[in-house]
């Protein structure tokens, strides 16, 4: 149920800024219709808004990036996109990304097969799929794919949701003249055998392409506009220069603004954590609380033995009765550690491992535009990304606790085996002696709520804008920060309305 | 390096999941449910704490669980575990204490100053030989001090079964701490504590009546301050009464025969100005035949009945606690030490014996306390040392401290040879000497005659006990099952 007829792109007025000042505008009053159906390409010169314009026409514009000031109006397959992006043309139209966002926790057949799954495809047809694109015997890893078979597992992932418009950005980069001739034409094949699908190509490349395309849609810079010429001409590009460095400069505001719309964003992470929270794949949700486990239990169990035993064994040394109230001096150790040590000491372990862990790989995916392929390919990132997140944090955060609580346990026993020569019974009596099963029910409420906390948080730094490695690793240093500081809150206040 | 590190989280889940276990084992293990356990009763548990160490002769063998106050709030329930293989060390015979730091006067010394630095501990010593092991669950009277050192201090420790009491003089006529206490001229106590109180307008006397004489004081009794008088001074010659009273003053009572009720513990009554008029040296024409009298007389035959009276606190984890409360019939005879102890039904005297908990299992008794009241009124409290292995229903009680003037049941009397079929039975209850009538199946009504003693002839053979899984039936429970040692002396 296609419409036919209906325009693929269609200008009216457009208007295309920056923070309002008419200096950054770019692009002024365009009016222009593209046909559906056509093979197009897109050219322009350095800064003349071409990823501006694909972030709209996909929908990747971000909440957290400064806004762009937009007047008239762009429709996409007829619909508006200026306001916020229509959720039905999500999966209908796609992109591939110049640098493909292929999602390196699955296989290039596992990201394809996603792809299918999303569109409510059979995921059977994955092989065939890759087949289709040129790739014939795709290996395993994500990383084991050359630069070329990179491109041709995102073109049939964006082929598998059969969409209606589908914009490649720069496909002929970084190939040599044989290979971009070979993959323009593959490209131009592939949209022949599809019906009344839109091709649009974004490209400096424009040789490649000769006497393939349906025209050309031209950014004029100068004259701020745009138009559909027939053929390339005479047009000449420079090669790739540092883009829209003016854009980023004037956003720097107040802290103390700052400070507020970081909250903001924190809240509607938080918002977007409780909306999203029954998880809509729960082999993703028990994998990720699996490995979160896994991969913290021994820095947690080996702290927490640590610690344990240490306390008990200073406790029971520097006791200025040698040898006396032996008992109560291990009671005191049981309690503090079950009660309140133990617990808080595991959520800073379990945070910086886990929250780091988390933030960086987030920050990867969010910089090499995982996270904008999984839009592109119809998957909510909080479904993807938030939700397994948030209940492996707050289920992993409790169990790891529990393991501390027993290392911490044994070497609390082994401590006073070493100083005192007590026998485990008498041990384990005054051990016990205190502890009761509300302090067990407070270390499990403190340490899930701590571990819903810091998952919100650890994905609310990393899903900031990445514009360079050193973004990431300033979302991982803040991650690790906030995480303990917020652990050191719950633990604190929840502590202290125990035992007030 | 991710599948090495995979591993090593997994490795590290594995030993932390069978250390758990370990953890697990070693703190459930430490329930009593495993191991030997049973529970004292203290008047004052001297800042004990649960986990303190349980001694004999000064090795660990035990420790103390919880310690709890009793449902009465007089008493302090100490819960103890013994190690596993120490079980045999705590008899039917043997003495509890608490250890902590004691100044017993100058001629003896301090003692337990040991636990001035460390925990107090519970110490306890079983004499030999040591009689009948203890059956779990067991509730025993504890020692108010060391065992070694009762009697050897200015002023006897208060024991269990004590009477202490206050009386109110108006003028202390030079009573000293450790004066004595006299009824017809016999040393019942001591005078403890002297104060002034009222706001000066009286004198408040502590005093202290040891447990046999106890039953002396009734609520009729009638208290003075001993001093010497002179009365009738010119006319008929000189009568110096209370002569000993010149070199030591002391507290002095009489009560008459038959009259009045015992007396609780912390009883107040003031003190008569003067020596009452009472004349005391007539014997009662009935005395002269006493011994026979209290072989024939109440409760029949020389076996002496007693009442059990049984309470229970049983914790529930969903509802609220239960109280239980229990009454029975026993039969008080002295055993083979000379201690006086109690054969009764155990379905009188154990709640873990009749009550289960929601889900069938063992009902957890967080409280209890068993007294034994005896012909005249006298109150005793009583521990269970011994239940029948087998599970049917009878159990023997050990009483705290001596008898006094109660006289236990006449060994004769009692035959451990188990009733014979043939045999005409009768039953007696304590309620009345008559003998008790007999319903279907030749016993008596089974709950209301919890006890009951079964005669064949004069002698009793079996009691009346609960028919195992039917609770409102009787069934008797010959006197047979009752261990050698548990038997009285023949």
């Amino acid at each position: 149920m296609k419409p036919q007829s209906q325009a693929a792109l269609e200008f009216s007025g457009f208007r295309l800024g920056f923070n309002g000042s008419s200096e950054n505008v770019i692009l002024e009053d365009v009016n222009l219709e593209l046909q559906a159906g056509g093979f197009y390409l897109l050219a322009g010169e350095s800064g003349s808004g071409k990823s501006s314009l694909l972030k709209l026409i996909a929908g990747l514009w971000e909440e957290r990036e400064p806004a762009p000031s937009l007047a008239g109006d762009l429709t996409v397959l007829g619909q508006s996109v200026l306001g916020s992006y229509p959720k039905s043309l999500r999966g209908r139209v796609q992109a591939v990304l110049q640098d493909e966002g292929l999602l390196d926790d699955l296989s290039p057949r596992g990201n394809v097969e996603l792809g299918l799954q999303v569109a409510g495809k059979s995921k059977r047809l994955a092989l065939a799929m890759l087949s289709m694109a040129g790739l014939n015997d795709p290996p395993n890893l994500v990383s084991e794919l050359s630069g070329g078979q990179r491109k041709r597992v995102a073109v049939a992932r964006a082929l598998a949701g059969d969409p209606d418009l589908l914009v490649f950005d720069e496909p002929t980069a970084g190939l040599d003249e044989a290979s971009a001739r070979d993959m323009a034409k593959h490209l131009r094949a592939n949209h022949g055998e599809a019906g009344s699908r839109t091709t649009i190509i974004i490209t400096h490349d424009l040789r490649a392409f000769e006497g393939l395309s349906d025209g050309t849609i031209w950014i004029d810079r100068g004259k701020r506009d745009i138009f559909l010429l027939d053929s390339p001409r005479s047009i000449e590009l420079d090669e790739d220069s540092p883009i829209q460095a003016q854009v980023e400069s004037s956003t720097s505001l107040v802290n103390f603004r700052r400070f507020f719309l970081e909250l903001a964003g924190f809240s509607r992470t938080l918002y977007q954590a409780l909306k999203h929270l029954p998880p809509y794949n729960y082999r993703l949700v028990s994998r990720t609380c699996f490995r979160y486990v896994i991969d913290a239990a021994f820095f947690v169990v080996l702290g927490a033995a640590a610690i344990g035993g240490l306390a008990t064994f200073f406790a029971l040394r520097n006791n200025p009765l040698e040898g006396a109230f032996t008992s109560a001096v291990i009671t005191g150790c049981g309690k503090v550690l079950v009660a309140v040590l133990i617990p808080m000491l595991a959520g800073f372990f379990f945070t910086a491992r886990i929250a780091a862990g988390s933030s960086a790989r987030l920050g990867t995916m969010k910089r090499s535009s995982q996270v904008d392929a999984l839009r592109l390919i119809g998957v909510s990132p909080a479904d993807y990304l938030l939700t397994p997140m948030v209940w492996a944090m707050t289920l992993g955060m409790p169990i790891v606790t529990m393991a501390a609580l027993v290392s911490a346990s044994l070497t609390s026993l082994a401590a006073t085996g070493l100083v005192t020569g007590a026998s485990s019974y008498s041990w384990a009596s005054a051990f016990s002696a205190r502890i009761i099963r509300e302090d067990l029910l407070f270390a499990l409420i403190k340490t899930m709520l701590s571990g819903f906390l810091v998952a919100i948080q650890t994905y609310y730094l990393s899903m900031g804008p990445k514009k360079s490695g050193g973004d990431v690793g300033e979302a991982v240093n803040r991650s690790i920060v906030w995480g303990i500081f917020t652990v050191l809150l719950v633990h604190s206040c929840l502590t202290l309305v125990q035992f007030s | 390096m991710d599948r090495v590190q995979y591993a090593i989280g997994l490795i590290t889940l594995l030993l932390v999941m069978i250390s758990g276990w370990f953890l697990f084992d070693l703190l459930s293990r430490d329930e009593e449910k495993d191991r030997f356990g049973f529970r004292i009763e203290f008047r004052d548990a001297r800042g004990m704490k649960s986990g303190a160490a349980v001694k004999y002769r000064g090795v660990t063998v035990g420790t103390v669980r919880k310690i709890q106050i009793s449902e009465d709030r007089e008493k302090a329930v100490v819960s103890v575990v013994l190690e596993p293989g120490a079980e045999h060390l705590a008899c039917h015979s043997s003495e509890f204490w608490i250890v902590s730091p004691r100044f017993s006067g100058l001629s003896s010394g301090v003692t337990g100053l040991d636990t001035l630095v460390r925990d107090s501990y519970l110490e306890f010593l079983t004499p030999l030989p040591s009689g009948p092991q203890l059956s779990p669950g067991s509730l025993l009277g504890g020692l108010e001090s060391p065992l070694g050192e009762q009697r050897s201090n200015g002023l006897d420790p208060v024991r269990h079964g004590d009477l202490e009491m206050v009386l109110l003089v108006p003028e202390n006529h030079g009573l000293v701490v450790g004066a004595d206490i006299r009824f017809r001229g016999v040393p019942c106590g001591e005078v403890r504590h002297i104060d002034l109180a009222g706001n000066g307008s009286f004198v408040e006397v502590k005093l202290r009546i040891e447990q046999r004489y106890r039953e002396t004081v009734t609520d009729k009794s009638q208290f003075w301050v001993a001093r010497p008088r002179i009365s009738g001074a010119l006319l008929s010659g000189m009568a110096v009464e209370d002569f000993s009273a010149l070199l030591s003053p002391f507290v002095a009572y009489f009560s008459a025969p038959g009259e009045g009720l015992p007396v609780p513990d912390n009883y107040r009554c003031a003190a008569l100005a003067d020596r009452p008029s009472i004349e005391t040296t007539v014997i009662p024409p009935e005395a002269i035949a006493q011994d026979e009298q209290v072989m024939s007389a109440d409760n029949g035959g020389g076996l002496r009945l007693v009442r059990v009276v049984y309470e229970a606190v049983e914790e529930d984890w969903l509802s609220s606690d239960d109280q239980v409360k229990r009454e029975g019939i026993g039969l008080l005879y002295l055993d083979q030490g000379g201690k006086p102890v109690v054969i009764t039904c155990r379905s009188a005297c154990d709640a873990e014996y009749f009550i289960s908990d929601l889900w069938g299992g063992d009902a957890e008794i967080k409280s209890e306390a068993i007294r034994v009241i005896v012909a005249g009124g006298a109150v005793l409290r009583a521990g269970r040392t011994w239940v029948d292995p087998e599970g049917r229903d009878l159990a023997v009680l050990t009483l705290e401290g001596a008898l006094g003037g109660v006289i236990p049941s006449a060994t004769e009397l009692m035959n451990f040879a188990g009733p014979s079929m043939g045999e005409a039975h009768s039953f007696m209850g304590v309620i009345s000497a008559e003998p008790l009538a007999q319903g279907q199946g030749g016993l008596p009504t089974f709950p209301e005659h919890r006890g009951a003693v079964c005669l064949e002839g004069a002698r009793a053979v079996a009691i009346l006990g609960q028919k195992p899984d039917y609770p409102t039936e009787g069934v008797l429970v010959s006197l047979a099952l009752l261990p050698e040692s548990l038997r009285p002396a023949q």
